[in-house]
């Protein structure tokens, strides 16, 4: 696996631009909010893995991004930019338009993911007729073709099939099939391995690494899976408690990760080639739940290091490094904290 | 009028296959659960109150129900001695609600009861036995099945001498197919469960078993069940009334009082419509109760 | 789908008997003894004896039932007491007008249930859902005989929108219009509670299919709302709501017959009254027959709808 970085000091339009994101959820015991404050571009051509616990925020971003948020979830604050458009002003008609065709996402739920009654062939192709206005036969032979792409064999008969007759693993491609039909510029996928057999995961990896490689679109994987990021980012976000802690290339966060959160999530996933997924059990104690939080850093009650400050003060993230930046006390006052990251 | 067997399965269909509890199709209204008390205890208090005010109606200071004025003739709401106005002979309707409720209430209740006992019987022993039983039972209540139950209600009791007690044993005829399918069900459901069949093979007796295990899990649904008929019961009641088939003239329920009023319907609406409004608040009432039971009870789908 | 309605009618056979037995029986069991019925009060003991074995009346139940399902199979239903015209003569127009009644209803009950629980459902939570819950769940509870009087005292009587009563005007009726004119006030008051019904259970079932996975994903392709909820929600809510339909035919049934009754639609509901008033048993039995046989058939035919319409067992 070997990727060479972008040439540097280049400036590169961003496909997507996130400013501020906030997203509450307004819950019986209180306001949830999910995602605090998340600012990230999305690049042409780049894989960025968002990476976090569950309750993180990530899954919630992602929707969010779509505006596919729904109540009591609501989009309270932020700016989220698609090349000059600023989505969160889009009419819901305008919206429509956008996805499937110049964004797609991809869920975890593979299983569940498509209609019982329509046959997949069908599912496949609605994203051509909608956006492209292409009648039935030559959405079919598009169809046909990108269930070929992503792997169904004997594509031409199984359009007419129907999703119970399928695998997870087949599901998930089919799914992503529908997703790219119409040449999306960002492909979203939410957990697309999580649900499926350990087989099947590096299978649906490859795919989606080969399609981008080909496409040159932008893919942004929500993942809890270490494993994943390894074998397919090229930068990474990392997420907590609905902020971005640290982000990153790949290469810096698993050599020199900066955020204590980051690094336990390395210690406790082993060492970086993995590709086996490996949830985060080690870091003692629980992620907090996003409601009535204190003022101060979200890690505090679980890192090592606790400075005083954190307790008052909100970290801000500081790059401290081109391309790398970090919201923690800590790397503020300058210590270079950790060395670089041995290697198992 | 709402069907009973909404909640049971296929129409005319075949009994024998596995019925949920309910459709699959269960959906919270958009009412927040205090909402939901609030309205159950509404509901409940009305309903107290209208039962409360039928079983005293011999001894409020009311008109005798019977007793003709030949002078107020279809009186409107608010003549002086009768409040409610009187119907097209001359009796206090006020008095005539109260009287005639006891006969609604009576005619929606015990039928239910005496059906659901029935049906309990039947129904555990055909799920319980299986096999010939059950299925001897089974096809007899089919039979039963491909009437509409308020026609079957209606041809029972036209048949038959007309009368309170006609019209009760009509009612109770057309549930009992009803509430027999669900305890079967029921039961059957029950008797399969691997405890049961544990219990059956460590050699405890039939009695037993049935005490212990099998009537506890299997009668709870059936007993909600039967109270969301209450309600309907008295709508199927009053038509049955309406056509004359139950409680004979002079006295009537609210049913008959309708039927009454209809021959006056355009000079003195109120005499239709009073009763009328009887039935259908008391009918909601019992509705409500009995989906408010039926939520906290048996949480299913 | 050959396969199953074969199956079905082959299981309707013993239905059929059992039905037809049960109608028998219920007339045999009818208080009073027919041939005082038929002779009079006055008649002597002898006269009562002949006529009684003429009619077949000492036989074994069995043996008569035979006899009297022979006879129908003939088309001989009998003589009416009250109007001394043959049974079926009666009956036979009246079907029809039953059906007509009863179809209408069905239209109206499938639209409006459809029509109001696929908007509350859109709009779950709205003033417009709320107030079809409510609405709906109140209508269920109005029995429609007095529904019917209800609906007459003010569209007929108080705005004289529509007639009174009746299938056709007296003076220049008969037409296919005037025929409307007379179903919309019978329609209604047969289809207010199925409608009610099927109005909750359509909004459950779209409820309900509106939370799956796979509608969060056609939004996330792009598809519009409208599309959402008539296409992909709508496809997979009908057999649930195809089934509930089917179950409202019973009440529907139920409801022509107080709807007749109130409006003096020419039916057999309101045969099988005016018989029960005047003690007519072989009518009775006649008109019970018909509705039941009637019943029968309407199920067999929703059956019928119901498996053609559910995906699942028709492809793989």
């Amino acid at each position: 696996m070997d990727r060479s970085p972008e040439a540097g000091g280049v400036d590169v339009e961003p496909l997507l631009a996130v400013q501020d994101l906030r997203v509450e959820f307004q819950l019986e015991t209180g306001r949830l909010k999910a995602v605090d404050g998340v600012s990230f571009t999305v690049l042409p051509g780049r894989v960025l893995c968002m990476v976090g616990e569950s309750g993180s925020g990530k899954s919630v971003t992602a929707k969010a991004l779509l505006r596919l948020t729904e109540p009591p979830g609501h989009i309270v604050a932020g700016s989220i930019r698609y090349r000059a458009v600023e989505l969160l002003s889009l009419t819901g008609k305008d919206m429509e338009r956008l996805r499937g065709d110049r964004i797609s996402i991809v869920f975890q739920n593979a299983m569940t993911s498509l209609n019982p009654s329509f046959c997949v062939g069908d599912q496949v192709a609605e994203g051509l007729r909608l956006h492209r206005g292409l009648d039935r036969k030559t959405a079919r032979k598009r169809a046909i073709a990108l269930l070929s792409e992503v792997g169904i064999p004997d594509a031409a008969r199984r359009y007419r099939a129907y999703p119970h007759q399928f695998s997870g693993g087949m599901r998930q491609r089919v799914l992503i099939a529908a997703a790219i039909a119409c040449q999306p510029d960002i492909l979203i996928a939410d957990e697309p391995t999580t649900a499926l057999d350990v087989s099947v995961q590096a299978q649906i990896l490859r795919l989606l690494k080969r399609l981008q490689d080909e496409r040159r679109n932008a893919l942004l994987i929500i993942t809890h899976d270490l494993g994943v990021v390894a074998a397919i980012a090229d930068d990474v976000i990392v997420m907590y408690a609905g902020k971005i802690v640290e982000r990153a290339p790949v290469t810096a966060l698993f050599d020199r990760p900066q955020h204590p959160y980051t690094r336990g999530l390395l210690d406790a996933a082993g060492s970086r080639g993995h590709a086996t997924a490996r949830s985060f059990a080690p870091i003692p104690g629980q992620p907090p739940i996003a409601i009535d939080l204190p003022a101060g850093c979200h890690f505090r009650e679980r890192c090592r290091h606790a400075l005083p400050e954190c307790a008052t003060r909100t970290p801000v993230a500081i790059t401290i490094a081109p391309e790398h930046a970090v919201a923690c006390h800590l790397a503020a006052a300058g210590q270079p904290f950790f060395a670089e990251r041995t290697v198992a | 009028m709402a069907d009973p067997s909404i909640w049971i399965g296929p129409p005319g269909g075949d009994p024998s296959t596995p019925l949920p509890m309910r459709t699959t199709v269960t959906h919270r209204r958009p009412l927040s659960a205090l909402r939901r008390n609030r309205l159950m205890l509404s509901a409940l208090i009305v309903l107290l109150l209208i039962v409360l005010l039928t079983v005293l109606a011999p001894i409020l200071p009311i008109h005798d129900p019977f007793d003709a004025d030949p002078l107020q003739h279809n009186a409107p709401i608010g003549t002086s001695a009768y409040p409610l106005g009187t119907d097209n002979q001359g009796r206090d309707i006020l008095s005539r609600l109260l009287w005639g409720g006891r006969i609604s209430l009576l005619v929606g209740v015990a039928p239910t009861v005496l059906a659901t006992v029935v049906s309990l019987l039947l129904g555990t022993l055909a799920g319980y036995f299986g096999s010939l039983l059950d299925q001897i039972i089974m096809r007899v209540l089919d039979v039963f099945f491909a009437f509409p139950l308020v026609l079957l209600a209606i041809a029972i009791a036209g048949i038959l001498n007309p009368g309170i007690p006609t019209e009760m044993l009509a009612i109770t005829i057309v549930l009992v197919p009803y509430i027999s399918r669900l305890a079967r069900t029921s039961t059957a459901q029950v008797a399969g469960l691997p405890y049961v069949e544990a219990a059956r093979a460590s050699g405890a007796g039939t009695a037993a078993i049935l005490a212990r295990y099998v009537l506890p899990n299997a009668v709870p649904p059936v007993l909600v069940y039967a109270t969301t008929l209450v309600g309907l019961m008295i709508v199927v009641g009053s038509g049955l009334s309406f056509l004359g088939l139950g409680v004979q003239p002079p006295a009537a329920d609210w049913g008959a009082m309708v039927g009454d009023g209809a021959v006056v319907l355009r000079k003195a609406a109120h005499v239709t419509i009073l009763p009328g409004l009887m039935i259908v608040v008391t009918a909601l009432a019992f509705n409500i109760i009995g989906d408010g039971l039926r939520d906290v009870l048996d949480p299913r789908g | 789908m050959l396969n199953y309605l074969v199956k079905r009618l082959v299981g309707l056979i013993p239905v059929l008997f059992g039905v037809s037995f049960l109608v028998f029986l219920m007339v045999q069991l009818a208080p009073g003894d027919v041939t005082t019925l038929l002779l009079g009060p006055l008649a002597s003991e002898e006269a009562k004896a002949t006529l009684r074995q003429a009619l077949g009346l000492d036989l074994p139940i069995v043996v008569q039932y035979i006899k009297w399902l022979n006879a129908l199979l003939h088309g001989d239903f009998g003589t009416s007491i009250a109007t001394s015209r043959g049974v079926l003569e009666l009956v036979l127009p009246r079907i029809g007008n039953t059906l007509i009644l009863g179809g209408a209803s069905l239209v109206i009950t499938v639209v409006v249930g459809f029509a109001v629980g696929l908007a509350a459902a859109a709009n779950r939570g709205s003033l417009f859902d709320r107030l079809s819950v409510s609405t709906v769940l109140v209508i269920g509870n109005i029995p429609p005989f007095w529904l019917g009087l209800v609906l007459s005292l003010l569209f007929a009587l108080q705005f004289r929108w529509f007639p009174i009563s009746g299938m056709t005007s007296l003076n220049n009726g008969g037409g296919f219009s005037d025929v409307i004119w007379h179903l919309v006030l019978p329609a209604v008051t047969t289809a207010a509670a199925p409608a009610a019904v099927v109005t909750r259970m359509v909004r459950a079932a779209v409820l309900e299919v509106l939370r799956q996975d796979y509608i969060q994903v056609a939004r996330a392709r792009g598809v519009p709302e409208q599309t959402i909820l008539l296409k992909h929600a709508l496809r997979n809510a009908l057999p649930p709501i195809t089934t509930i339909v089917g179950l409202q035919l019973g009440y529907l049934l139920g409801g022509t017959l107080f709807s007749e009754v109130v409006f003096a639609w020419p039916g057999l509901g309101q045969l099988l009254y005016t018989s029960i008033v005047a003690r007519d048993l072989p009518v009775i039995q006649a008109a019970v027959l018909a509705i039941a046989l009637s019943f029968v058939l309407i199920n067999l035919a929703a059956d019928l709808t119901n498996q053609m319409l559910d995906p699942r067992s028709s492809h793989g």
